[in-house]
């Protein structure tokens, strides 16, 4: 028998479900003439607030980004507030792909010595973040920044730098703290009752942002056999066997199809083949998301009452918010609705 | 004796300077001519490279569109912030006189090392509009040589023709014009030496 709290969350997680935008609104804001319309057309429910509060005048693909990245945040910390227990402990840590990004984005600066201020990153309390942002912030280099992931979950992230030094760029550090992200949010999930299904869902997405990112590099001409020495570790986050993924590794991109065919990910294979074959690095990352997505959702569907649509749940709130922002910025843009690349 | 002829005297001493003049001034026309041949032939040279210029133009578009795709894809911010793990981009204009023509190369100080961008997307529209920026100042390049040497080549023959046409000719004339002076004072010199000669040999003219 399931426990109450679990019985909340997931009651409470089909309840805010139903505050995201469907297909059908999708539909309709990719007609609308303009981005004033679109801004009033999407200005309800959870968006009411932060987008009646831009002048309209100020209304631009960046402003509505913003509003609609605050929104994002609101509703991932939300849903902390609402569980309990160990799914708190889970959704809590789930959350922390906020911090990586402004992680990611001090770390960004850091390495090539620009400036980078709390502007630049995404808001979110303190409370919700491992890391001392501000003294990553005043760190005067590289070095430094990544000095203070040291008491941080995300210390193993360190040893990745030698590999951005050497390809110049810092990629592999946050290709490491991503890892360790996932290596918690999984470790999290499993001590959740029922939580195989959830940790399967993370190793799903996991393995899809590192097929995108090995096949994106390959695609670029760039360098991935140094990952080899990860392959273990990277592989227990993914549906492959370590031996597959070496050979994921070492293939050349359209070779690399074929591996894919030999592990858990045979079904991305469909999705993301033409983009390889084609070159493409942007299809390639929205074929990679639009699979990721169909595979959330049928698997939400077919656990409507375990933790996973919670987890689902999590994942719509990220991707209403990237279709918001790409419908944002293509009507700014003056972009085809059938132009729209909407998940 | 000497004439007045367009503000120099025919004297022996000024043939000998214009005949020198023009010799120099002819001199100077030749040097003009390989300068205009030489610069025909280097914008001939460079005229194919400005065909280019719709190739260029449409991978730039090409490039812009994939941006557009792109940007609509991944957002703003992750643009933004994949930018700054880029250095900056520094070119340098070094002036350069080519026969008397200014003009001016484009060497690139530093490169932007845009292969950093850890974002595949950003980094991929990145490269391509980096690749055709390239390209387009190649071409702006080429394009300011060609309006300097263009503009230089039509100076270069309108000084060929005036020297051809006009300050050759009106030399000519003075040289020729002094000769004729001098022969016929010759002449009238030689016709009186021997009127007097002839007068005092008590010959009846």
């Amino acid at each position: 028998m399931m426990r109450p709290d679990y019985i909340y969350i997931i009651t409470r997680a089909h309840g805010l479900s139903t505050h995201l935008f469907t297909e059908d609104d999708y539909k309709s804001f990719v007609r609308l003439p303009d981005i004033v319309s679109f801004a009033e057309a999407v200005s309800k429910g959870d968006y009411i607030r932060k987008i009646g509060s831009i002048p309209r005048e100020q209304i631009n693909g960046k402003t509505l980004a913003s509003a609609f990245g605050e929104v994002y945040v609101e509703r991932f910390l939300y849903a902390i507030k609402i569980s309990s227990g160990k799914v708190k402990n889970f959704v809590d840590m789930f959350v922390r792909r906020i911090e990586i990004e402004n992680i990611k984005r001090i770390l960004r600066a850091k390495f090539s010595g620009r400036a980078v201020s709390e502007e630049d990153l995404i808001k979110v309390p303190r409370e919700f973040t491992y890391v001392n942002i501000v003294a990553m912030l005043e760190s005067p280099t590289f070095d430094d920044a990544l000095y203070h992931l040291t008491p941080s979950p995300y210390k193993e992230a360190i040893e990745f730098s030698q590999y951005a030094k050497s390809i110049g760029s810092p990629f592999p550090v946050e290709l490491g703290i991503e890892t360790e992200y996932f290596r918690r949010v999984v470790n999290t999930a499993s001590k959740v009752k029922k939580g195989r299904e959830v940790e399967k869902l993370l190793k799903v997405e996991y393995g899809t942002k590192l097929i995108y990112y090995i096949l994106s590099i390959k695609i670029l001409g760039g360098q991935v056999i140094y990952l080899e020495k990860y392959s273990d570790k990277m592989s227990r986050l993914m549906l492959i066997e370590p031996y597959i993924f070496n050979d994921f590794i070492r293939a050349k991109e359209d070779t690399a199809l074929d591996v894919l065919n030999r592990s858990g990910y045979k079904w991305i294979v469909k999705y993301i083949e033409e983009s390889v074959l084609k070159r493409s690095v942007s299809d390639l990352y929205y074929w990679s998301s639009k699979a990721f997505k169909e595979y959330a959702e049928s698997y939400a569907a077919r656990n409507p009452l375990n933790l996973v649509f919670l987890l689902w749940y999590l994942y719509s709130v990220e991707f209403e918010y990237r279709n918001l922002y790409t419908i944002a910025l293509a009507k700014e843009l003056d972009v085809k609705p059938e132009d729209i690349p909407i998940l | 004796m000497s004439h007045n002829i367009m503000g120099v005297s025919a004297a022996r001493g000024t043939l000998l300077a214009m005949r020198q003049q023009l010799k120099f001034i002819k001199k100077g026309k030749e040097i003009l001519e390989m300068k205009r041949d030489r610069i025909a032939g280097e914008l001939n040279q460079l005229l194919p490279e400005v065909r280019n210029r719709i190739v260029v133009e449409d991978e730039l578009m090409e490039a812009y569109n994939s941006f557009v795709n792109a940007l609509i894809k991944v957002g703003i911010e992750e643009f933004m912030n994949n930018s700054k793990v880029v250095s900056e981009f520094r070119v340098r204009l070094i002036r350069k006189l080519v026969m008397g023509v200014e003009e001016f190369d484009i060497e690139i100080e530093s490169e932007p090392n845009v292969s950093a961008i850890p974002n595949p997307v950003v980094q991929d529209i990145a490269m391509k509009l980096y690749n055709a920026f390239l390209k387009m100042i190649k071409l702006a390049e080429t394009e300011n040589k060609i309006e300097a040497l263009a503009l230089d080549l039509m100076n270069t023959a309108r000084k060929v023709n005036a020297l051809d046409k006009i300050v050759i000719p009106m030399y000519e004339d003075l040289v020729r014009y002094i000769e004729d002076r001098l022969m016929e004072d010759m002449l009238e010199e030689f016709v009186r030496t021997k009127y007097i000669v002839t007068r005092k040999k008590g010959v009846k003219i």
